[in-house]
């Protein structure tokens, strides 16, 4: 079954975001606001278009579930949620930071 | 609406009073002032009540409006959307190619970071977007003390202006 | 090579005084996003999937190992300690944030460097012959005409709202190292019979969702004429390019609607009218440009170094397939011209670490004049290297990762960001790269298989360049899912040549097992070891690789 969640990018640093419950934003897809239909869904997407001010170009993206974990449902939303898949932390080459976000 | 103008003399301003009345296609010519008319209706004003504007678009084809050009004191030209480029090529081809003098105005998208490109293609006048900080707008024109390329403000490419030293 | 002067400094710090104010005016509300991202894009900044992406100009991909070092710094400072090369020359940053720019920009033009106009619809970064100035098939050296179309186009207050992003390459030599039959605008240096110096003009070439080479609609332009008719190409395009259809805005489908032969007669028209204005170059503007890129102070050596060629015969015979792969002849006796492979089996095609940066400046400072190249190809380039000290870089460049002898070879894989950072990106392309690369580790396979290129786009925009990739892949979505269509026969060379889909799209990690297939088929298949890949490819057709990719039980 098809899930709803509203995601953006954070304005000064460009990193995801999906709507919280609470609506605020949060970086991890665990914690998304989920409604049950895109019908649902459109009133927080309006809501999100007035959030200029911390946010840039929000958009209701598709969720299924895996076990008990939010899963989007295309491969551009999964890179999304985890992070690129080929960096060069992740080839074990440098020492950078890279936050690890998880999947759900 | 708010109207800002710049030339090399005056600098950049805020203009109060707008004397010109717009018309459409059908409205009737009033029996005195300043008016703007659309392209497409400028052969049929043979007499104006007072100075004559004509309103186009960048697509225009500046061939059409040069033979009228000599009575024209105002050249409105609607810019629809800010990513279109075209009023730039047509302010240019009106100021070089045609030689037109008169007042040349972008109104419609107008956004305070196009004000210094609109004014280099040869624009003097400017509707700035509604909502938008005329005080801000107004230092858009500054934000430049150097240019690279000749256009209508200039005739001197930088290559040239270093050989002068 | 150039040197600022008060101008030019002025105009890249006022630049970044300029975008702090606009970012200071989004954060503020005072523009809204619609309004401020064709100021970001065309300051090179975009938002990508998971942060913003600063993509900072090379022009015509010419560095200083002053800017490199530069560049190392800010990529550890404002970024996660890598960044990457592209194919128009450039470096991107993954991870800036957005109040940080400004201050990017700051260190950027304390050493001449910028981001103006590396995206948006505006005249992009000018790019040119990686061996430019050393070329031994030369006309004429590029880069002072690069230079001046650089300051010609930079704000150019006519063309900041073009229909659609506009790209010119120059070369100056017979065989094109920059491939401009895929460009907006690709421009030849050539010599008339009475040795005036003129370019040929290339014009409506591109790939992207229409992929076209560009004809040529003028043979001959005089010098003087250079910036004026590129002025009237684009007011044309400008006036004429369509807006209704982003798809559709692109110069060449311009060019392909009235026809080559009437956009030229529309050019000529228009550069009629401006020919003898102010753009028109005399020969000391030119020579202002020219006295920057002089050769550099060359000693006098013999060409045949003794040093070299004891090496050469000795042990290490990895310093000998260095040499036969990544270094080439240089017009100067006793130099030559160094190519360092940035695609190492350990990273992504093109990713470069602030460590290797440094090092890499270092490396440049004492072989190569303190300056390299970046290409089209992803690779670096130390243009004048003596023959005596290749034995010494190369054991440097063995250490930092750089030796991988490749260039030019299936593993010298072109390659852009892909689903993993774009948010333009349908499929990713680094991991199908990363497989590519592992099946053919085994480099003894590689020398047999000769000259190669393979490059992989994540989405029909082609910044992989997949459709002058001896073989392309092109990831698609398809409902989405990744999938990837591979191409054969494309070109950038002399011989310019369009890629054709072999057959129906691939899953992920089929790719690279068929990719394996074509290689196979092709040394079956190939005259002798002298025929490359596109030669055969030309000679036999489709065919027999699609047999092999499709019906490998068959074949």
């Amino acid at each position: 079954m098809t899930l709803w969640t509203v995601t953006a990018n954070r304005l000064l640093d460009g990193s995801v975001a999906y709507l919280s419950a609470d609506r605020r934003w949060t970086s991890e897809l665990a914690r998304a606001w989920v409604a049950a239909s895109e019908a649902e869904a459109q009133p927080l997407l309006a809501w999100a278009l007035g959030q200029e001010h911390v946010i840039c170009d929000p958009y209701l993206l598709e969720l299924g579930r895996e076990g008990d974990r939010l899963v989007p449902t295309s491969a551009r939303e999964r890179i999304r949620a985890e992070g690129p898949l080929v960096t060069l932390a992740r080839l074990g080459y440098a020492p950078a930071a890279e936050p690890q976000r998880r999947v759900g | 609406m708010t109207l800002l103008a710049h030339d090399a003399e005056r600098g950049a301003r805020l203009v109060e009073d707008d004397p010109w009345l717009d018309l459409s296609d059908e409205t009737p010519l009033p029996s005195h002032g300043d008016v703007v008319v659309p392209l497409a209706r400028l052969a049929d004003v043979v007499e104006a009540p007072g100075r004559l504007a004509a309103r186009v678009d960048g697509a225009s084809d500046p061939e059409l409006l040069a033979p009228h050009l000599h009575r024209l004191a105002l050249i409105v030209v609607e810019i629809p959307k800010f990513t279109d480029g075209r009023a730039y090529s047509l302010a240019r081809l009106l100021r070089s190619r045609h030689g037109y003098r008169g007042e040349l105005r972008a109104v419609g998208y107008v956004l305070r970071d196009q004000l210094f490109y609109l004014w280099r293609c040869g624009f003097d006048s400017f509707a700035l977007a509604p909502g938008k900080d005329p005080a801000d707008a107004l230092a858009a024109f500054t934000e430049w003390s150097v240019t690279y390329q000749p256009a209508e403000d200039h005739d001197v490419p930088i290559w040239r202006r270093r050989r002068a030293g | 090579m150039y040197q600022y002067d008060a101008f030019d400094r002025r105009i890249v710090e006022e630049r970044a005084h300029q975008f702090r104010e606009q970012v200071v005016r989004r954060i503020d509300g005072r523009i809204t996003e619609l309004e401020f991202k064709p100021l970001r894009l065309q300051n090179g900044l975009y938002l990508q999937l998971h942060a913003y992406m600063l993509r900072i100009a090379i022009p015509y991909g010419l560095l200083s190992s002053k800017q490199l070092r530069v560049l190392a710094d800010v990529t550890r400072k404002y970024d996660r300690g890598y960044a990457h090369w592209t194919t128009r020359q450039n470096l991107q940053l993954n991870w800036p944030k957005l109040e940080d720019v400004p201050k990017i920009l700051d260190e950027l033009a304390a050493v001449e460097m910028h981001a103006i106009q590396t995206s948006g619809n505006c005249i992009r970064n000018i790019t040119s012959d990686p061996y430019a100035g050393v070329a031994a098939d030369e006309v004429a050296d590029p880069r002072p005409y690069c230079e001046l179309m650089r300051q010609w186009s930079t704000f150019h207050p006519e063309f900041a709202a073009l229909p659609r992003k506009f790209k010119l390459a120059v070369t100056g030599a017979a065989e094109d190292r920059a491939a401009i039959a895929v460009h907006d605008i690709g421009i030849r240096v050539v010599k008339s019979d009475a040795g005036e110096i003129g370019f040929a003009f290339y014009v409506g070439g591109g790939q992207g969702r229409t992929p076209l080479l560009a004809p040529c609609i003028n043979a001959f332009v005089p010098e003087a004429h250079l910036v004026s008719y590129t002025e009237a190409i684009l007011r044309t395009y400008n006036r004429l390019g369509r807006r209704d259809n982003k798809f559709k805005a692109r110069i060449k489908i311009l060019v392909k609607a009235v026809g080559a032969e009437e956009f030229a007669r529309q050019v000529e028209e228009e550069h009629a009218h401006i020919a003898e204005g102010p753009l028109k170059l005399a020969r000391e503007d030119i020579e202002g440009f020219r006295r920057f890129f002089r050769p550099p102070m060359y000693e006098v050596l013999r060409d045949d170094d003794p040093t070299l060629a004891a090496a050469l015969l000795g042990k290490d015979r990895g310093l000998a397939s260095w040499f036969a792969h990544n270094v080439a002849p240089h017009r100067q006796p006793g130099y030559a011209i160094v190519n360092l492979s940035c695609k190492s089996p350990d990273l992504p095609p093109g990713d470069v670490t602030a460590d290797q940066m440094d090092a890499v400046a270092d490396l440049a400072d004492r072989f190569s004049f303190g300056a390299l190249v970046v290409t089209h190809r992803q690779n670096l380039v130390f243009t004048d290297v003596k023959k005596r000290d290749l034995p010494a870089l190369y054991a440097e460049l063995t250490r930092l990762g750089f030796a991988t002898p490749n260039v030019g070879k299936l593993t010298d894989i072109v390659c852009c960001p892909g689903l993993d950072y774009c948010s333009l990106a349908n499929a990713r392309s680094i991991s199908v790269a990363k497989q590519v690369a592992e099946r053919f580790e085994e480099l003894s396979k590689l020398y047999a298989v000769g000259e190669l290129h393979l490059n992989i786009s994540g989405c029909i925009n082609a910044c992989g360049h997949h459709h002058v990739g001896h073989i392309g892949v092109l990831g698609i979505d398809k409902q989405g899912h990744e999938f990837y269509q591979l191409m054969l026969g494309g070109s950038s060379g002399t011989d310019a040549s369009l890629g054709k889909v072999l057959g129906h799209a691939l899953v992920h990690d089929e790719v690279a097992p068929a990719v394996e297939r074509v290689v196979l088929a092709y040394l079956a298949h190939r005259a002798g070891p002298e025929e490359t890949f596109l030669e055969a490819y030309r000679r036999l057709g489709p065919a027999p690789f699609k047999e092999a990719v499709y019906d490998p039980a068959r074949a």
